[in-house]
């Protein structure tokens, strides 16, 4: 495990100047006044296969061995205590355990043949557009720490969440829009709103968060009718300038008289984007939003939205899951797996799926990325197999997948051992995943820098390679 | 000798890791089995050892090598005693740098091939091995270590382990620490050329020719270079841009108009001297102490929370945050404010606040604990650990050296000269010192109090001496008092139990007991051999190497049945204490520690301590300082027991588990997280609590057990001839009763005496009341018992009473929970339409006198807050907890009646109300779940018999044994102004039957929603509607309705009856015959009857006995009372996360090759880094090295220490540092702007004694920065950045500045100074999280005291560039995004401040619009406006305002005051 970044000997000496010219050319411009850039302003390393990035955020780690991650050897030896060379430092759970079969039965799916289990019947339909990684290895079984390394690329967090890295690096395509929005009703998830956070990054890098219910984005509503407003804004107009003129640095004056424009438009757009009442009925339909459960349309209400956000620009949306029961992880599971990872598949798998098929349906999933994750996988075993059975934190060996953006469908990439416990072929970090999913952007993850703490920090530190075989 | 074999299992840890699930069910249960002592045994044939790192085959080898390979047991002996033996005193010469004789001993290898001498060791013969020969310096030819020989102990140990076979799991040769390569000398070298490394120059100003830049050196030296590159300085700013920037600048707050006008007046006759006396004037002003600070805040991390599943607070936080304040304004000398926050703990002479009482350095080590603490421990996941010490090493190294150490992790540094082994060096002086809680309090600040508590408890014990005395004992008071089931062999009522159920004769029974009770002696005391005592506190001495803390422990030690004074009620004494530690017996307010060394340094397997505890006093172990984790136990028993401690192994690069006994003040780890500490309310912060802890023994064994009680209070009653008779018997029985007693009296108690006297008093056969009671309310029926208020973590206790919980007895029938669904049944047992004949509340079926149960605060119309419903009917409100309630069997409900409550509390009648508080389920006793038998239960609130919410427990209720749910978090309750009675119901499910648990309500406060004051008289309307004063009728009209009236002639004006608490319109409020005004001239209370609390009320008193009101009239009572204001009088402790390392060994810290935590290289002790190398002595420390550290930093040549601070105060003066990068001097860091400059003021710095104040004052009088911030073409052209200095930049306020500025200006700034962290607000609350919120604008208090929770940040601050929490930052960054603007457009914060604001303006009688817009500019830009600007603002209004266009159209005024806050102006300065 290494965990420290240093640039290397041969790092350039930067200069301010150097600094600035850097700046100018595209990265690091918004790190100047912060500005939502132009589609035009940011410019990738290389073409780019796919323009955003829909992470739907499986917080509290899914199961890997009850969703892709087929292991008939569970239900062999299930209740079987297991020597405790399985156990180690990423796997949860001390003393004596026994396997655990899946309660749910596992079939080959689309023409890929890929496994699915019954759990995700939505996403079985989808599978030929599924590409699992089978073989993610983590680092410290632990929800807050597993969340911040998901994100942030570290345990500890204390930098950026890779989606203020790709709203760094390329910006919004949509000047009324943040780069980077996250649609989580409000929810603080483990490692708190760091996870969504710009950390050393300029602020305009965090997430902008909307919610399903209610406002959509905290103070999008405006405080006066439109007229008033508008006067209000004239007014401040004229007030502004002169101030600018008065002022050593009139372009940062200037740039905050743009944003009151900016915002001003946004007060409509946001809301209009997040409106999807006139989506038709088929559509609402295909996302769940017509389900008797209250957190499945919640789920499909941010999932339509994430499409909606996506189609106008913004560069990488995250959903996150909604708790049903007040746990603090929504897929944490210790116990009662068999109801509440069903309670979960059902409000999560008819959107995720949707979603894909709605974008591919657009001819947007070629250009988009569907990233499914949870911070970690579960046990693959529990101490005693009963009806209210669960599986503890896991991260020796677990599965995510993409979807579209250039990533190969129908692919089951890595494997885990006989039991699901840990990863034996090609085994995958985050940094890789973050490393492949900033490639198929155009984002080379190691040029992708900001100058902070003696170095020049990245979102994958010093690890991670782009994993060719995922993509197409 | 000690003997180490020991298998290692842990005993008490186990369960807790077990369950080391992260979610909010953690095992309370078993730590509360854990707290009652009782020890969980695991089988180690399935692999049980904590935390058991067994790594899966493609995870690398484990730290011990091979896992299994070598008995654990060994290995941990190995890693516990061994490892750090060899590193501290061998290796240095038989390790990898250095291989005297040949020999090395760093790796099994190493011994194993030997030394030139020959083998080092023979396995299992000791004696025969060279290793223990040359140890024991029996040769003298060879002796080892060759300066100081080992002590005896240490051979012991290394004999040992060659006995158990010499296991050691070092299957490679270490990594080295310090790569000792050519290559890496060679470039550090060439690194120490930085130009930061440099010695600082002793530059002469130069002169410059403009005799206005030619005074001050730092002109001189900006001067000169802008000269040099022929750019002329920007002209000096006008007075009011200046006021407006030093006001900012200094103090963070815009300058009030008063300011404004007294400084332009004097400008006008002395600029400068005007300016100097504006300068003096901001630098004394409290706020600016608070805007420094916050300077400060950024660069050491500052958080109020740890983070990061559950925001727990920090503990000591918020007393560091004041401690910069006030360091800042009392210009503490910056070394003393850097010594301190290295090593404020090791000071010889502590710097203390006389005034506050607190000892000021001592808090300066919280700089290290700030930052992410985890909840686990490195006994069960590595590396989180490492992490933690990541970010200490990072902090301390850009705080006070700019040098990016943090990079070395590693490696060596890529860049700078700093090696890997600097890294870990550093880390283990930080991780030397043991990191938890101390008391901050000055010492000796409750010594007074003390002595008197210590005083009146002698003189208490003398008065009851006298009482008791004369007791004479029968059988028959005894019997009564004897119990049904059959006692323990060592209760005292044994015998008597035993002797009055005799048959077959009592001199049978007698000589049965006797032999039963000397052969179990004789046993007892033979088994307690095993157990050798390590104290017995016969006498107030701890064991060697332990370590107390705390005034409770200091002043805790007491002999042999030592009275406990009842701090309430109308006993005297709550108990009689045994000899040993007792934390509360003085007062529960003290604080107290025992800090155990090391585990692996006290002998024996396990350690065994007698303790007694409650109300959150617990016990917390930590590994290798933790930081933070979850292996705390609270205690819960009154009588001390044992508990058992067990070695735990240790792993993962572990070198030190530690265990600390503490009280809730002094634990480093409370509150725990949400769910750990039983009975604790998720909102609770764990300030001002009450807690206690007892320590009556400490032993250590090899064996599992525990010592047991040798029976000695029966001795006096055995010894002698065996009675004959009945009589004889009780005659005997008598006596050894009474004698137990007499001794007592006459001072002179035996050991054994003190459980007969125990019994007794408990058992109420000794008088123990005070004369006249106290009053108190009746005994209500349904509020539960005396445990009320005992926090300890037994909230099912608090629910379960002995009074007849009530049967609702069909109330519901046929109308169960699963049916009652919202807004659905009614309690037919009430009748909501017609009420309470006599006002008051009912319970369901026989309703006992319970009427005074519910009674509530009284309304403070000033400051209008929760009614706190009195739930524990003590008569006292402050007392109310999570842990007072009201509980009830199923099917019972309780109806209040709110117009009486609203009568009660001068409400208007039909004032609505806000419910909150918690409803909960709870079982008799605490780890027992509720299972099955709790299916359908719910508690239900109603409102006029209408459910409005219903809690069903039927889910959570299973498989925990207290939950709440946390009512009036996310729901609070709104009880409309209509209603007349709100109900609370326990619904069984069992079709009225009791079910075994009980459902209860905790905490349950109403606010009122407060009223207005519609004639302005300064009494609110409500309160006058409710006494009958016309609310419309400022007094104008009838003088008794005004503030001035007095219609009930009492004396008491009605703005005085307000403030009083009493009725304007009732004489006597609180019916003691004495009339309020006399009353409040007398001194006694006008709401209590009996002030004194003597049993008499003052009416009685002053008109009928003419004693003393105020002064109680029986002598015991006297002393009680002044017992109790005694103790009442002592202040809850200041505590703070910090440093202890009194009873510290220095520890080394593994290093890590690679940075790989599973790669344990060699142990790294303290030391420095090596650039600083024969410049301090950290390594030569024998402990930690931190003041070492310090005093090297303080050395006057320094070359970072001062120049690292001056450029940060510069930064914080001028915007930009003369370094760009104040974190980061390196290679990648900027270099000076103004090198000579640099030096010049960081040596000058020095000279005028490190005072930040001076610094400050000589850079804000500088023509340097009285520039304007006009810029040129030629200096924007050539000079962008304005590295040179040629104007004074405009500068957006920060988050702090903004907020701040908003509320001064409004008007609604709360200017107090200090305390505790207030709760931000937020949309969603998550109790869960401990996300609270809190009111929208915060209090009015600066920003700088809102709560920096690492979870979610200030949503308002986050906005404006907050720096990330959790990492030091020295530089913000400015961004500008319309998310900013929005916020100042829409969020409700601005636009009530800009509400209040214009409320403000309205008020003050200006002629014109005009004249209103001038005082806003001058209010908020401290400007006045252009012609252009009031034609515009006044063009703004009048739109606004149409077309009712009249000058206090508020409306209008709000939002033009709105638009002033929204303007670019607003939040910057020039």
């Amino acid at each position: 495990m290494k965990h420290c970044t240093c640039p290397g000997t041969v790092a350039p000496v930067f200069t301010r100047r150097g600094f600035l010219q850097q700046a100018s050319a595209g990265f690091g411009m918004l790190a100047l006044n912060g500005l939502f850039s132009s589609g035009a302003g940011a410019t990738p390393h290389f073409p780019a296969k796919a323009k955003n990035v829909i992470f739907c955020f499986m917080d509290g780690g899914p199961s890997h061995v009850d969703t892709f991650d087929y292991k008939p050897m569970l239900k062999k030896h299930e209740g079987q205590p297991l020597d405790p060379k399985w156990l180690g430092r990423r796997t949860q759970g001390e003393g004596r355990r026994v396997w655990l079969g899946s309660p749910w039965e596992f079939r080959q799916r689309g023409q890929s043949g890929l496994w699915v289990s019954e759990l995700f019947p939505h996403l079985a339909k989808v599978a030929d557009h599924l590409c699992v990684v089978r073989s993610m290895v983590g680092e410290i079984p632990l929800h807050g720490q597993s969340n911040l390394l998901l994100h942030t690329g570290r345990v500890l967090g204390q930098a950026p969440s890779i989606g203020a890295w790709v709203s760094y690096g390329l910006g919004t395509e949509n000047k009324n829009l943040p780069g980077y929005v996250v649609l989580n009703n409000d929810w603080v998830p483990n490692g708190g709103l760091e996870n969504f956070g710009s950390s050393y990054l300029p602020a305009s890098h965090q997430a902008t968060m909307m919610r399903a219910k209610g406002t959509p984005v905290n103070n999008i509503v405006p405080g006066d009718a439109t007229a008033a407003q508008r006067r209000k804004l004239d007014l401040l107009a004229g007030q502004n300038a002169a101030f600018a003129a008065q002022s050593s640095d009139a372009q940062a004056i200037e740039a905050a008289i743009t944003n009151y424009e900016t915002a001003f438009l946004m007060q409509s757009t946001v809301p209009d984007i997040a409106d999807i009442s006139h989506e038709p009925e088929h559509i609402r339909q295909l996302y769940g939003l017509d389900s008797a459960d209250e957190h499945q349309r919640l789920y499909a209400t941010q999932a339509l939205r994430a499409r909606r956000l996506v189609e106008a620009g913004v560069r990488f949306v995250e959903i996150t899951c909604p708790s049903f029961d007040g746990n603090n992880s929504p897929w944490d599971q210790h116990g009662e797996l068999r109801e509440n990872h069903a309670k979960n598949a059902r409000i999560t798998d008819q959107s995720v799926a949707a979603l894909i098929t709605d974008l591919h349906q657009r001819g947007l999933l070629d250009e988009t990325i569907v990233f499914w994750a949870g911070e970690m996988g579960r046990t693959p075993h529990t101490p005693a197999v009963n009806e209210g059975a669960g599986r503890d934190h896991h991260v020796s060996g677990y599965s995510i997948f993409m979807a579209g953006g250039g990533f190969k469908g129908g692919t089951a990439f890595g494997e885990t051992d006989e039991y699901g416990a840990n990863a034996i072929v090609d085994p995958l970090n985050v940094h890789d995943i973050h490393a492949t999913i900033l490639h198929q952007m155009g984002l080379d993850h190691e040029r992708l820098t900001f100058r902070h703490g003696g170095r020049d920090a990245r979102l994958t530190d010093v690890h991670a390679h782009v994993v060719k075989p995922l993509l197409a | 000798m000690f003997r180490f074999h020991a298998t290692f299992r842990n005993l008490l840890l186990a369960p807790l890791l077990l369950a080391g699930r992260a979610v909010g069910k953690m095992p309370d249960m078993l730590m509360l089995e854990n707290a009652l002592g009782k020890v969980e045994r695991y089988d180690p044939a399935i692999g049980t050892q904590v935390g058991t790192l067994i790594s899966g085959p493609e995870f690398g080898t484990s730290p011990t090598g091979a896992a299994g390979a070598e008995p654990t047991e060994k290995v941990a002996f190995f890693e516990a005693s061994i490892r750090p033996l060899l590193v501290g005193r061998c290796i240095e010469c038989h390790g990898g740098k250095k291989q005297k004789g040949g020999l090395r001993l760093d790796s099994r290898a190493g011994w194993q091939a030997g030394g030139d001498t020959g083998k080092a060791i023979v396995l299992g013969k000791p004696h025969e091995s060279l290793l223990i020969k040359a140890v024991r310096y029996a040769d003298k030819d060879l002796q080892m270590p060759p300066k100081k020989a080992l002590s005896p102990e240490e051979v012991a140990l290394l004999s040992e382990w060659i006995q158990q076979g010499a296991v050691d799991p070092r299957n490679e040769v270490p990594a080295a620490a310090q790569p000792a390569t050519d290559e890496w000398a060679a470039e550090f070298q060439k690194r120490l050329a930085s130009w930061s490394l440099q010695p600082m120059q002793q530059p002469e100003p130069p002169g410059v020719a403009d005799a206005a830049w030619n005074r001050e050196p730092v002109d001189r030296f900006i001067r000169a270079r802008l000269d040099a590159a022929t750019l002329p300085p920007a002209p000096r700013a006008d007075p009011e841009v200046l006021l407006r920037r030093l006001s900012f600048v200094l103090t963070g707050l815009p300058p009030s108009p008063e300011l404004r006008s007294r400084f332009l007046t004097a400008s006008q006759l002395d600029a400068a001297a005007a300016l100097a006396s504006l300068v003096d004037e901001l630098l004394a002003s409290p706020h600016y102490g608070e805007h420094f600070a916050r300077h400060w805040m950024d660069v050491v991390r500052y958080t109020d929370t740890y983070g990061y599943e559950w925001d727990n607070p920090a503990k000591g936080s918020h007393e560091y945050r004041d401690y910069i304040i006030r360091a800042f304004n009392g210009d503490v000398g910056y070394d003393q404010f850097l010594r301190e926050q290295i090593a404020g703990d090791l000071l010889a002479r502590p710097r203390v606040d006389a005034a506050l009482q607190v000892n000021e350095s001592l808090i300066g080590p919280v700089f290290y604990h700030l930052g992410e603490h985890r909840h686990e421990s490195s006994l069960s996941f590595n590396g989180v650990h490492q992490e933690m010490v990541n970010n200490k090493i990072d902090a301390f190294s850009k705080a006070f050296l700019a040098t990016t150490v943090a990079c070395a992790r590693c490696h060596n540094h890529k860049l700078e000269a700093v090696s890997q082994r600097d890294y870990f060096a550093l880390g283990a002086v930080f991780m030397t010192p043991r990191w938890t809680s101390r008391s901050v309090d000055a010492p000796g600040k409750n010594d007074a109090a003390i002595a008197k508590l210590k005083e009146l408890r002698a003189a208490i014990r003398r008065e009851l001496a006298a009482r008791w005395k004369a007791t004479s004992l029968q059988p028959s008071d005894w019997r009564k008092r004897l119990p049904a089931a059959a006692p323990a062999l060592e209760d005292i009522a044994y015998p008597l139990v035993r002797l009055t159920a005799a048959e077959g004769g009592v001199e049978a029974a007698w000589k049965a007991l006797v032999t039963e009770w000397s052969t179990a002696r004789a046993t007892r005391t033979k088994a307690n051999e095993a157990y050798p005592v390590l104290a017995d506190f016969s006498s107030p001495q701890l064991p060697a190497g332990w370590c107390m803390e705390g005034d409770g422990m200091t002043h805790g030690w007491v002999p042999e049945a030592t009275p406990l004074v009842a701090l309430e009620g109308d006993a005297v004494f709550t108990q009689l204490l045994p000899r040993g530690y007792h934390t509360h017996a003085l007062s529960s307010k003290l604080p107290g520690a025992l800090r155990m060394p090391p585990q692996h340094l006290v002998p024996g397997k396990f350690t065994s301590l007698q303790l007694a505890g409650g109300e959150f006093g617990g016990h917390l172990t930590m590994d290798e300082n933790t930081f933070q984790n979850e292996r705390v136990g609270f205690l819960n028993n009154v009588n001390p027991a044992w508990m058992s401690f067990g070695d735990i192994p240790m792993k993962n690069g572990v070198t030190r588990v530690t265990m600390d006994f503490v009280t809730a003040s002094l634990n480093p780890n409370f509150p725990p997280r949400t769910g750990v500490a039983p009975g604790l309310a998720a909102a609770d912060s764990g300030f001002d609590k009450r807690s206690w802890l007892s320590i009556t023994g400490i032993v250590t064994h090899d064996a599992e057990g525990k010592p047991q009680d040798t029976l000695d209070a029966f001795a006096t009653l055995y010894a002698g001839t065996v009675p004959k008779t009945v009589e004889e018997a009780n005659t005997r029985l008598a006596a050894w009763l009474t004698g137990a007693v007499q001794r007592w009296c006459e001072d002179r108690t035996e050991r054994g005496d003190g459980p007969v006297l125990d019994w007794l008093l408990t058992n109420r056969l000794l008088p123990n009341r005070f004369g006249s009671s106290l009053p108190r309310a009746a005994s209500p029926g349904l509020l539960l018992n005396e445990n009320i208020g005992n926090a300890a973590g037994d909230v099912a206790r608090n629910f379960h009473g002995e009074n007849n919980p009530i049967n609702l007895a069909g109330g519901i029938s046929g109308a169960g929970p699963t049916t009652l669904a919202q807004g659905e049944g009614t309690l037919p047992a009430f009748d909501f339409t017609t009420g309470f004949a006599d006002g008051k509340r009912r319970a369901t079926g026989q309703s006992p006198g319970n009427a005074q149960v519910f009674r509530d605060r009284k309304f403070d119309s000033q400051n209008p807050g929760p009614l706190i419903l009195d739930t524990d009917d003590d008569g006292d409100f402050s007392d109310e907890t999570a842990q007072t309630g009201f509980g009830m069997h199923g099917d019972a409900f309780l109806t209040f009646d709110l117009d009486k409550i609203r009568q009660d509390n001068s409400l208007a009648a039909g004032q609505a109300l806000l419910l909150t508080g918690q409803a909960g389920v709870a079982n008799f006793r605490p780890g027992q779940t509720l299972g099955a038998s709790f299916e359908n239960k719910s508690a239900v609130i109603l409102v006029d018999g209408q459910v409005v919410q219903l809690f069903d427990f039927t889910d959570q209720a299973k498989d925990s044994p207290t939950v709440y749910h946390q009512f009036g978090r996310a729901d609070k309750l709104l009880i409309p102004g209509g209603a007349r009675f709100l109900t609370f119901a326990g619904l069984s499910g069992l079709g009225g039957q009791i079910g075994g648990a009980h459902l209860g309500f905790a905490n349950m406060k109403l606010t009122a929603i407060p009223g207005d004051d519609s004639d302005g008289d300064g009494l609110p309307s409500a309160w006058e509607t409710q006494y009958g004063l016309d609310p419309n009728d400022s007094g104008s009209v009838n003088p008794a309705h005004g503030a001035a009236g007095d219609p009930d002639h009492d004396g008491l004006t009605n703005a005085r009856e307000l403030a009083q608490g009493t009725k304007p319109n009732d004489a006597d409020t609180d019916d003691d015959a004495l009339n309020d005004g006399p009353e409040v001239a007398l001194g006694s209370s006008p709401l209590k009857t009996d002030t004194d609390e003597d049993g008499l009320s003052d009416g009685d008193e002053v008109n009928g006995r003419h004693t003393n009101p105020l002064q109680p009239d029986s002598p015991l009572a006297a002393l009680v009372a002044e017992y109790r204001r005694t103790e009442q009088s002592i202040a809850f402790p200041r505590t703070a996360n910090s440093m202890d390392e009194r009873i510290a060994a220095r520890a080394g810290v593994h290093f890590n090759a690679r940075g790989n935590v599973d790669s344990l290289g060699e142990l790294v002790m303290p030391d420095f880094l090596q650039m600083f190398a024969g410049r301090n002595d950290v390594a030569k420390s024998t402990g930690s090295g931190r003041l070492e550290l310090a005093e090297s930093l303080l050395q006057p040549e320094h070359p970072l220490t001062s120049r690292v601070y001056v450029n940060r105060v510069w930064q914080w003066v001028f915007g930009t540092g003369l370094v760009a990068t104040p974190d980061d001097f390196g290679r990648l860091g900027d270099k000076p702007s103004h090198p000579e400059l640099f030096d010049w003021l960081a040596r000058e710095f020095i000279r005028e004694g490190w005072s930040t104040r001076k610094l400050v004052r000589r850079l804000v009088l500088s023509e340097t920065f009285l520039q304007s911030s006009v810029v040129t073409a030629a200096a924007r052209e050539r000079d962008p950045g304005n590295r040179l200095r040629h104007h004074y930049p405009t500068r957006r306020l920060e988050a702090e500045g903004i907020r701040d500025a908003l509320l001064a200006v409004s008007g609604r700034l709360d200017p107090t100074l200090y305390g505790r962290p207030i709760r931000p607000f937020r949309t969603v609350e998550d109790a869960s999280k401990r996300l609270f919120s809190g009111p929208l604008d915060g209090e009015g208090r600066r920003s700088l005291y809102l709560q920096m929770s690492i979870m979610a940040p200030p949503a308002f601050l986050d906005a404006f560039d907050l720096p990330a929490p959790k990492m030091p930052s020295g530089k913000r960054n400015v961004t500008s995004v319309p998310s900013q603007s929005l916020v100042m457009l829409n969020d409700p914060f601005v636009r009530s401040l800009a509400g209040h604001w214009a409320a403000r303006l309205v008020k003050t009688p200006h002629p014109t619009a005009a004249a209103r817009i001038t005082d806003m500019f001058v209010q908020a830009f401290a400007r006045t406006p252009q012609p252009g600007e009031l034609e515009r603002w006044g063009a703004a209004f009048r739109d606004f305002a149409s077309p009712t266009d009249t000058l206090n159209n508020e409306a209008a005024w709000t939002q033009l005051a709105h638009a002033i806050f929204n303007t670019q102006e607003f939040i910057h300065y020039r």
